[in-house]
Parts: structure tokens; sequence; C-alpha cells
């Protein structure tokens, strides 16, 4: 158990590309953190160079009050789960969580007292004698995060564990691991590119892109207050829809398609912008008025629960998941824009307004 | 496939047949002109069947040996032979897994300078460096002795380059867990990496065994002594007897028997040798 601090960390390859700069990060103790973006954005390198794999050629990484840039991951206290598990193929399920123990010195009866903990903890006793590959995929990642517990590490590292899984496995998973991890009250840091397990598994989630943080902040505050259009469209599935609009003075927004909406932020400065909603905070009206928008209707897609609604305003797409029910005749539909689930972003860095 | 078609199979398996005739007739004779008395292999008309002399013939081959061809006992060559063998598969096996360790796994100066080199020196066979490789081996002192016979031979490129390519097909989160298991590169060659390449261990030493078991040019220069004689050696040695028949019955004994150990290695290994060529699961 342990606090993890990054300050200014950074990675560059010596050939020159530039991975991760300025990453400034503080993980309290017991918190679940998922470092989340799209391919590439360096999360994985993130979390390589905390487990020791990768170098630090800029900052420090701080293990409780250690700094580790120099410890080999060994010594650093510890674990992690590889996206494909990474079990030693020759090694029975005991000993493939055993073998760090052993490593270490550890005395055999205690081995075998904490695998077994562990295995029980899992509910993977009856695999001990066997091998990975007589295992299912989900019984294997069970396997990684026992050799993980084992090792009572001080942090928990996660790259990608669940990708190989199928849907509902995932999901059962997702879980799993989020109540382990309380349990055992250790500090995890949790990769992924999916943000769904980011967003029901973090206390605390940090998108990344290109190498820099984008935004750190619990799901409500990163899904609610999206700093950038990156994150508004990172973060939520459908995405957040965006419409090129302007402002012309006094609150009054000209949207695509002749349409206009006014809006209580008289701070906005005048000029082009980009306006942001939700597809669930898209409210659909019962009759035009002065405060609706017209949209056409062109795909609807039936999800059993809902629907989800591609349509257009003038010439720019919008997708609505309504939360009442519709007319699946119409091809029209008037859309009423709530103020406060609004958000605007300037048009050139997609910065929040 | 063709499995479907009752022609077909008949034609497949004639063929087979056929092939496995080709192959195993010669050593039928082989086997069946050891068991007769010398004089009716070279009176042509050799039997099919074998003779009654088996037991005298081996037993004379195996402990006293040929004094006219100045061949030690048989045992002593299959001895010899046996030392050699397994000294080039092992050295070699051993060698290579070592180099290709620290040609994959190790980031060094020149590394990959050090890669091509091996590779190059594939193309210099044994008896392409015959002589300067002689030079040296006599300069060392190691005529006439079981160092001089397997050294000059256990470097091997061909198992270098095979056992570079095992490894870059383990993941490299295999290694990365095994570094968070706080395994040294000691622990993780033993631990890790040795027990992933069993079975292309075990190929390589089936071929390797082969190889070693059937050199003759070298042996035939490396050793005047005869408590040192190869078995290869020691059928050639048979069969060019200065002014005498040739023992055929003896030399197609001493045959038989020189087939035996590498048949017995290949039998025995067969599984992990079949593993070790075509499984690519790591």
């Amino acid at each position: 158990m342990a606090t993890l601090k990054l300050i200014n960390a950074g990675k560059t390859y010596p050939n020159g590309f530039e991975a991760l700069s300025n990453i400034n990060l503080d993980v309290k103790d017991g918190e679940f953190t998922v470092l989340v973006g799209p391919s590439g954005c360096g999360k994985s390198t993130l979390l390589r160079m905390v487990a020791g794999l990768e170098e630090v050629t800029t900052g420090d990484i701080m293990i409780g009050d250690r700094i580790v840039n120099n410890l080999d991951p060994a010594s650093r206290k510890i674990a992690m789960v590889f996206q494909n598990y990474a079990l030693y193929p020759h090694m029975t399920v005991y000993n493939n969580m055993a073998y760090g123990l052993k490593n270490l010195g550890t005395p055999k009866e205690e081995i075998r007292e904490r695998v077994n903990y562990a295995a029980k903890l899992l509910g993977i006793e009856e695999y001990l004698p066997r091998r990975p590959r007589q295992l299912s995929g989900g019984q294997r990642q069970r396997v990684a995060m026992g050799r993980a517990i084992v090792r009572k590490p001080d942090i928990f590292l996660f790259d990608e564990p669940l990708s190989n899984l199928d849907a509902k496995l995932r999901s059962q998973m997702r879980i799993e691991i989020r109540k382990l991890q309380r349990e055992l009250a250790v500090t995890a840091m949790y990769v992924t590119h999916d943000q769904v397990e980011a967003m029901t598994m973090a206390d605390t989630i940090v998108v990344l892109s290109d190498g820099h943080i984008e935004q750190i902040g619990t799901p409500k505050q990163i899904y609610h207050h999206p700093n950038s259009t990156f994150v508004a469209e990172f973060i939520g599935s459908p995405p957040m829809n965006l419409l090129k609009a302007t402002h012309t003075g006094n609150g009054t927004i000209s949207l695509p398609g002749d349409n206009k909406i006014t809006v209580d932020r008289k701070d906005l400065a005048d000029g082009e912008l980009l306006l942001g909603i939700r597809p669930e905070d898209i409210e659909i009206a019962a009759k035009k008025s002065a405060k609706t928008l017209g949209v056409d209707i062109e795909l609807v897609e039936e999800l059993g629960a809902g629907n989800i609604l591609h349509t257009k305003l003038g010439t720019s797409p919008i997708v609505i998941s309504p939360r009442t029910g519709f007319d699946t005749e119409k091809q029209q539909l008037e859309i009423k824009l709530p103020d406060a689930k609004l958000h605007f972003f300037a048009s050139g860095d997609g910065k929040r307004l | 496939m063709a499995g479907s078609n009752r022609l077909l199979t008949i034609l497949a398996h004639a063929i087979l047949i056929i092939g496995v005739i080709v192959v195993l007739f010669p050593i039928w004779v082989a086997f069946v002109a050891s068991t007769h008395p010398g004089e009716t292999f070279l009176s042509g008309e050799l039997s099919l069947w074998p003779g009654n002399q088996m037991i005298e013939n081996y037993s004379l081959i195996l402990g006293k040996g040929m004094k006219i061809a100045s061949a030690p006992p048989l045992w002593v060559m299959l001895l010899n032979s046996l030392i050699m063998a397994m000294g080039i598969a092992i050295g070699k096996i051993f060698i290579s897994l070592l180099s290709a360790f620290a040609i994959v796994y190790f980031n060094f100066r020149f590394r990959m300078t050090a890669f091509w080199m091996i590779f190059i020196t594939l193309m210099l066979p044994v008896e392409v460096r015959i002589l300067p490789t002689y030079e040296v081996t006599a300069n060392l002192g190691l005529l006439n002795s079981y160092p001089g016979l397997i050294l000059p031979l256990i470097a091997s490129a061909t198992a270098t380059f095979l056992f570079r390519q095992v490894f870059m097909t383990i993941p490299d989160e295999l290694t990365e867990a095994s570094r968070i298991d706080g395994a040294g590169p000691i622990k993780f060659f033993f631990d890790i990496l040795m027990p992933l390449s069993r079975t292309n261990i075990a190929a390589l030493f089936v071929i390797l065994f082969i190889y070693g078991w059937n050199q003759y040019l070298w042996p035939l220069l490396i050793t005047t002594e005869d408590r040192y004689a190869t078995i290869v050696m020691g059928i050639k040695r048979m069969v060019e007897v200065a002014d005498s028949i040739p023992q055929w019955h003896m030399v197609m004994a001493t045959a038989i028997l020189a087939l035996i150990p590498p048949l017995f290695v290949v039998i025995s290994m067969q599984k992990l040798f079949v593993r070790g060529l075509t499984e690519t699961e790591k």
C-alpha cells in the first residue's frame, strides 16, 4: 500500500521520439486510477515506466517516499497483469504464482500459504496443479491476478487486462477486479482504451492524448465537464455531438441550417466556437416552438432498451439517444437543447470555454 | 483430401511401400551378409535369408576387432563415436543457446555484427576450413584426444540461428513478467528459456547427434592411434585392407552395429523431435 507520484515525468526514445512529456500525477493510497486514451497516446508506456520496464528520461517517479527511477522492476514492490496474461506456459498454476516469491527467497511454507490464500480469493484452487494451456481465458486472467496478489505489492499495474476476453466475461471481470482491489485496498493503475472500463472502474480517470495528460478527474467530472473536445468525444458512447456554431453576441448562437438558440453565457466572445451536447441530453419536443430545432431522421438504431437516432440539423449530423419514446414513423423531429447541458469549446484548440 | 478416392489411396500406399523397400532392402542385405561366413558374400550368390554365423561374427567383431585392418575391437570404436557425437551435440547446443541468448536478449554494441559474423560462418563447413583448423588443433596439442575430436566441430551457426528464431517467438511479456518476478538473466535463461525451448533442443540434439556420429573426414585427420578410431572410420578401414580380400561379413556387421545408436536416439526422441520441428505455439 502506497501512494504513487509522477513529477514532470517524461520519456524520449533514443531516436528522438517524445512518447510522454510533463506527466504530473498524484495517486492516493488505495486509489484506482485508470489511464485511458486512443492507441499510441503513451498510456502503456507510462504504466511500463512505473513498472520499471521502460526508462524514465526526465522527471521522477515516486512510490511511497522512494524515488524509484533507477530501481529494477523486482525491487519496486509492484505487480503487473499483462494483456496476454504472460503466464509461464511450462509451469503449473501453482508455480506460476509462486515463482516471484521463490526468487525472493521466501520460505516454502509462507509461499504455500500465500498462494493458497490468493487461489481461494480468486476461486482457482482446483486449477493449481494445471498448466496455463489447460485453462480458459478468464481462468488465465485470474491466475495472472493471483500472481500479482501473492507478491503483496504496493501497487497493482494492469495493462489492458481484459481486452482478450469476450464481452460478457469482460464485464464480469471488470467488477471482480474492482471488488478485489477494494478488498485488498491496494493502489492500482489500470490502462485501457475502452472508455466503458474507464468510467465503470476508476476512482480517477487520466485521459491521455499524444503523450500528454488531457484531463484528470473522477468519472463524473470527466463525463460532465470535459476540458476539451478530445475528452468530450473520447468518453461516452455514442460520443458527444459537436456542432460548428457562431456566437453573434449576447448569448445568441447561430447553428447549422439557419437555426438560432439563445444561451445564458454572457462571457462568450463573439465568433466561431464548437457547441457540444451529449446524445442523451437532447430532449425531444412534442410540438414545434421558438425554442425547438427541427432535425431530419436519417437512421434509427434499435438497441432494445432504447434507440439511437442519427439525424441531421441542416448539414451537421446529430446523434440522439432519447430518454423518452418517440414516434418511429416520423421523418422529422423537433428537439430541444437544454441550456444546462450545453458545452462550449474553442474552435481552434478545442479547449473548454 | 484424396482420402475419399480409393484408387489414389492405394497408389499413395504403394508409393510409400516402394519407398520403404528401397530404403530398407540394402540394410536387410547387410544384415543377412553379416550372418554368413565371409566366403558366402564373395561367392556372389548371397541368400536373402540369414545364415548361422551371426553370433560368431558379431562376437568376433565386438570383442577382438579385425587385426589385419588394424581395427580395434568394435566396442572401442562405438564408445569413441558415442563420446564424440554426444560431445558435439551437447557442446553445440550449449554454445548456441548461450550465443542466441546474448544476441536476442542483450543490447550491446555490434550485436548485429556479431550475429551476421556467426551467420556467415554457415558458409564455412569443416571441409573448407580443414587445414587451418588442423593447424590450430595440432598446435594446441589436441591431436589424438577427445577434445581434438569434439571442440573444432562445436561452434554452430545453424543452431545459433535456430535458437535465435525460437527465442524471438517467445513473447516479450514473458521476459517482462519474469523481470518483475525478480529473475535475473541467468535465472531467466534456466527457468524460462530452456524449458520453453525443450522440444527444439531435443530436435536439434537428434540432428546434431547424427551429424557427429557420421563425421568421417575430421576424425580421420586428427587421430592416428587406434584407440581413438571412430566407427565410421573403422568401416572404411576394414574395406580397404592391403593385400587381402575385404571381409565383407565383418564390414556388414560393423555397419549394422553402427546404425543402432543413431536409430536409438531418433526413436527415443521421436515425439519431442516432431514437436520441436512443427510446434509454433509458445
